[in-house]
């Protein structure tokens, strides 16, 4: 045991100064690769202009399939002739009904004539069928006055809904 | 296209190819040369390898961010202490509460048995001692006080990382160093 246990001035900064330079740590060997390989990672990652370009590519495709698919269908429902005489017979709704009841009633007729379960799976969806009956509805719409164009579709959206309707009886 | 013009582009896209794989080998000669140097930064503020491992990581993703600016950085070895000084920083929790005692009293059990200086510097209880004096220091005394421990950095290069002129580094690690052993008199004594 050292006399009078205490520290000198000298063997204070003697210790201070060995201290000090034990005082540092060195890493894990491969440190340098571990860091090489986390921003190879963080390339692949964030590569920005490969990443701009396989986003926008993905964008177009699913751009051109939807219109492919569009337009395949809606030319197949053009030239079914079952389509056509729904077409035919949706025509008739282009007639000046104003009176609501008067147009379910008739829509309901004609619903009960053409099976409207089946008319319906003649289109592969409802928007389909939708999207249909507007275009033959635009033909109405030239054929007659400008002031049609309305009660038609009030019509329309009636019609449809009885459609759904007598599908759920 | 025109025939000109396409030269032109492919010229360009092999420009920046070009760029871009010189970009990737500087990066990795930076790294090679300076990952240890940031990791004893890191480790000066966070004492835990862990941690420091991960502070290395974040310094070297900021430089790869900025990569461009590179070429234009004429003391690397400053720029980087300086970015692994800030993200050690913002990474080092609140400085728990500190307590003296434990590895005062082991030390000075040490040097009561005799050992010498250097057996007692390299003792764990020595650097757990160390460690708390330092934090204990005055904000300004032990920013550049914990820098000087890494050996690799001179005054200049501190001077850089905090921003003070060279000579208020050697000024304040003066007064660092005199404070220091103050208290290793005063808790052995």
């Amino acid at each position: 045991m050292r006399e009078g246990k205490r520290l000198d001035e000298k063997f204070a900064e003697e210790l201070l100064d060995a201290a000090l330079i034990n005082h540092g740590a060195e890493p894990m060997a491969g440190l340098e690769e571990r860091v090489l390989e986390n921003l190879r990672r963080q390339s692949r990652v964030a590569h920005p202009v490969l990443w701009r370009l396989t986003s926008a590519m993905i964008a177009a495709a699913a751009v051109v399939l939807l219109f492919a698919i569009d337009h395949l269908i809606y030319h197949r429902i053009a030239s079914n002739p079952e389509v056509a005489e729904i077409s035919k017979s949706d025509n008739l709704r282009g007639l000046h009904h104003t009176d609501q009841a008067t147009v379910q009633e008739k829509a309901g007729e004609k619903i009960g004539s053409l099976k409207p379960a089946k008319s319906l799976t003649a289109y592969s969806s409802r928007r389909q069928y939708l999207v249909f009956n507007s275009k033959s509805q635009h033909k109405d719409i030239r054929q007659n006055s400008g002031l049609q164009v309305d009660e038609v579709r009030i019509s329309e959206i009636k019609l449809d809904d009885i459609v759904i309707g007598s599908n759920d009886h | 296209m025109n025939v000109e013009w396409q030269a032109i582009l492919n010229d360009a896209s092999t420009m920046d190819e070009a760029s871009s794989r010189e970009q990737d080998r500087e990066l990795e000669a930076v790294v090679r040369r300076h990952a240890r140097l940031v990791y004893r930064i890191s480790y000066l503020l966070l004492r835990n390898h862990h941690d420091a491992e991960d502070a290395t990581q974040e310094t070297f993703v900021r430089v790869w961010r900025h990569r461009e600016r590179l070429p234009e950085v004429l003391d690397r070895q400053a720029w980087l202490a300086r970015i692994a000084w800030r993200v050690a920083l913002d990474r080092r929790k609140k400085a728990a509460e500190i307590s003296l005692t434990d590895a005062a009293e082991a030390v000075f059990n040490l040097y009561a048995a005799g050992e010498s200086a250097e057996k007692i510097a390299s003792d764990k209880q020595m650097a757990v001692l160390l460690d708390q004096m330092i934090a204990t220091l005055p904000g300004k005394l032990r920013e550049p006080m914990m820098l000087s421990l890494n050996q690799e950095l001179t005054n200049a290069e501190i001077s850089k990382v905090l921003s003070i002129p060279e000579n208020s580094v050697r000024t304040r690690l003066f007064r660092a160093r005199q404070l220091l052993r103050q208290k290793l008199s005063s808790i052995l004594g």
